[in-house]
C-alpha cells in the first residue's frame, strides 16, 4: 500500500469517526485541536484503521506523539503496514 | 456566614482560620496513575491550559487567605477584579514554573515560595487543595501547613466510579442500569446484556479524568471492535470499568455538598447543564427542580455525605446526577470528592448574583492568532463586561487560560471563563451568546 493510499484510508476513517466528510487532509493539521478528535473517537479510529489498512495496533503502546498531527499518524500507520507486510 | 467561612468551620472547626488555596485542576490524573485504561485512553496531552485554571482560585479566597499560583496575575486583570471587589486574597506565585506542571508541582520546585508558605504556619493556616494527591501531601510536609482534608489514599478511593456504583446500590438510591467489570473477561457479558436492554451503552474507566477515559458503544459492531482491542490483554487482566445504559434526553445536574470533619453534611448548590443545538453552553443556576426530585436529591445528599464520612472523607463533594424527561431523578452517576467548577463560582455567586437573577457559568473556547491583553478583552466585551455588583453582564473569572498555550508562530487554542449574569435564565443565555460572538470577533481579528 502506497502512502497516498494510506492517507486515503485515514481520511475515510476520520470522516466516519467524526461523522463529517473530509475532502483533503493537510499533514500539518492537529487531530485533536483542528479536527476535533477526542479520546473516545481515538478508539473508534484505531479500530477502523485495523479493518481497512490490515495492521494490528497495540493501543497501549501508543504515545501522544503519534496522534499529534495527520502527518504523524500517517507515519505511524505506514510504518506499521510496512512491518506487517514484511513478516 | 459566607461560603468560605462555612467551609472553614466545617473542615477545620474554626470559621476564622486561614486557607492557602491550591487549585490543582485535574488531580484525577494523579489518582488514575497506574490504573488500567481503555484502549487508546492513555494518550494524554500536556495540560498547559488546564494547569492555568488555577487562577480561578483568586476569586475564592477571602481577605487574609492566600492563593498559590503558577505565575503572578496579569496586572490589568487584577485591576479589573479589584474594581469589582471580586478577589480578596493574597497571591503567592511560584518563582519556577513549567507549563506542563500542576501548581503543586511548581510550588514544590520553588524554594522561595516554599519559604514564604512555611512562614504562614501559625496553627490556624491550612492548605486547601482542589483535591489531595501525593503531591499535595508532599507540599504539606515541606511547608508544615496541615491539609484541610483527608489523605490522598482516601480521596482516590472515594473518587472511583466503581465506588460510586457500589455506594448507590448499598444506599438504595435509584441507579442507572449497569454493571461493574473488574477484569477484561467480564466486559463481553456486560456489554451484551446492556445492548440487549436497548439503546447506547457507555463504558467508563473507574478513575478516568472528567470527560475522558470513556467510550460510547452504539451497537454490537461497536462492542465487537472494543472487545477485539481490549481482549488482547487476556481475560484475567484488570479492567476496572463501569458499563452503563446511556440515559437519553436527560437533564445533567451537578450538586455540591460539604462533609464536615465531624461528619456533619451540608447541601450547597445544584446547577444544570445548558445545551443549545446539542452544544454545551455551561451550567445555569439557580435551578428549580420538581418537588419529588428535590426531596430525593436532598435525601441523597444526606446518605452520600454520611457514607463518605464513614469512608474517612471530609471536604467538598460534587455529584453528577440526571433528571429524566419524566421527572425521574438518578441522584448519583458519579462522585467527585474534591472541589468542582461549581465550588469556584460559590463566592462569586453570593456577591454578584442578586436574588431573582440568573447565571450561566460558561467557558469560551477561542482560537487566537496571537496573545491578547485584558484591556483588549474588556474592549471587545464592551458594555457586557460586568464592572459592578448587581448588574447584568459577564464576569471574567479566569484570564490566564486565554494565552496559556500561546506560541510565537501560528494560532493556538485558548479559553476564557466567565459568569454570565442577567435577570432571567434566557437573558443570561443571551448574554453568553453575545459575549462569545464578541470574543470570537476579537480573537479572529474581526474587531
Amino acid at each position: 500500500m502506497e502512502r497516498s493510499e494510506i492517507v486515503d484510508q485515514l481520511r475515510a476513517a476520520l470522516s466516519a469517526v467524526l461523522n463529517r466528510q473530509l475532502d483533503a487532509l493537510d499533514p500539518g493539521l492537529s487531530l485533536f485541536d483542528d479536527l476535533g478528535l477526542d479520546s473516545t473517537s481515538v478508539i473508534e479510529l484505531l479500530m477502523s484503521l485495523e479493518d481497512t489498512v490490515g495492521l494490528e495496533i497495540d493501543p497501549d503502546e501508543l504515545g501522544p506523539d503519534v496522534f499529534r498531527t495527520v502527518g504523524s499518524l500517517t507515519d505511524y500507520v505506514e510504518a506499521g503496514f510496512r512491518k506487517s507486510t514484511a513478516v | 456566614m459566607k461560603f468560605v467561612e462555612r467551609l472553614k468551620k466545617d473542615l477545620t472547626g474554626d470559621a476564622g482560620s486561614r486557607f492557602v488555596f491550591l487549585n490543582n485542576f485535574e488531580v484525577e490524573r494523579s489518582w488514575a496513575a497506574g490504573e488500567p485504561k481503555l484502549p487508546g485512553a492513555g494518550i494524554s496531552f500536556a495540560g498547559t491550559t488546564v494547569n492555568r485554571m488555577e487562577e480561578m482560585g483568586a476569586l475564592l479566597a477571602e481577605s487574609g487567605d492566600v492563593v498559590v499560583l503558577k505565575a503572578p496575575m496579569d496586572t490589568e486583570f487584577t485591576a479589573y477584579l479589584d474594581g469589582l471587589g471580586a478577589a480578596a486574597g493574597q497571591v503567592f506565585a511560584a518563582e519556577r514554573s513549567r507549563p506542563e506542571h500542576t501548581v503543586t508541582e511548581d510550588a514544590l520546585d520553588s524554594p522561595e515560595l516554599l519559604r514564604r508558605l512555611r512562614g504562614l504556619a501559625d496553627g490556624r493556616t491550612f492548605l486547601m487543595p482542589l483535591g489531595v494527591s501525593p503531591a499535595e501531601e508532599r507540599l504539606a510536609k515541606e511547608t508544615g501547613l496541615p491539609l484541610a482534608g483527608p489523605s490522598s489514599q482516601v480521596c482516590k478511593h472515594v473518587n472511583g466510579k466503581i465506588f460510586s456504583r457500589r455506594l448507590v446500590d448499598r444506599l438504595g438510591l435509584r441507579a442507572v442500569p449497569g454493571d461493574i467489570c473488574e477484569t477484561v473477561g467480564e466486559l463481553r457479558a456486560a456489554l451484551t446484556s446492556r445492548l440487549a436492554a436497548g439503546g447506547r451503552v457507555v463504558v467508563k474507566e473507574s478513575l478516568g479524568v472528567s470527560g475522558r477515559g470513556m467510550v460510547v458503544v452504539r451497537d454490537e459492531a461497536g462492542a465487537a471492535r472494543l472487545l477485539r482491542l481490549i481482549e488482547r490483554r487476556g481475560a484475567t487482566a484488570p479492567a476496572r470499568l463501569v458499563v452503563e445504559s446511556w440515559i437519553e434526553h436527560a437533564q445533567d445536574l451537578n450538586y455540591q455538598l460539604v462533609v464536615g470533619r465531624s461528619g456533619q453534611v451540608r447541601f450547597e448548590t445544584v446547577k444544570a447543564a445548558v445545551l443549545r443545538d446539542g452544544v454545551h453552553q455551561g451550567h445555569r443556576f439557580p435551578v428549580e427542580l420538581p418537588a419529588t426530585a428535590e426531596r430525593e436529591l436532598r435525601e441523597a445528599v444526606e446518605l452520600i455525605g454520611g457514607a463518605l464520612f464513614e469512608e474517612g472523607y471530609h471536604g467538598m463533594v460534587g455529584v453528577d446526577a440526571m433528571l429524566g424527561h419524566d421527572g425521574t431523578l438518578h441522584p448519583c452517576l458519579e462522585i467527585n470528592a474534591r472541589f468542582n467548577m461549581s465550588t469556584y463560582q460559590s463566592r462569586v455567586a453570593e456577591r454578584f448574583i442578586p436574588a431573582g437573577h440568573h447565571a450561566i457559568a460558561a467557558t469560551f473556547a477561542v482560537r487566537p492568532g496571537r496573545a491578547h491583553s485584558f484591556p483588549e478583552v474588556a474592549e471587545a466585551l464592551g458594555d457586557l463586561l460586568l464592572r459592578a455588583p448587581g448588574g447584568s453582564g459577564v464576569l471574567i473569572n479566569n484570564f490566564a487560560t486565554l494565552n496559556a498555550a500561546a506560541t510565537d508562530t501560528g494560532s493556538f487554542h485558548g479559553r476564557l471563563y466567565g459568569i454570565c449574569v442577567a435577570e432571567s435564565a434566557d437573558a443570561a443565555l443571551a448574554v453568553r451568546g453575545t459575549a462569545e460572538t464578541r470574543l470570537r470577533a476579537l480573537t479572529e481579528g474581526r474587531s
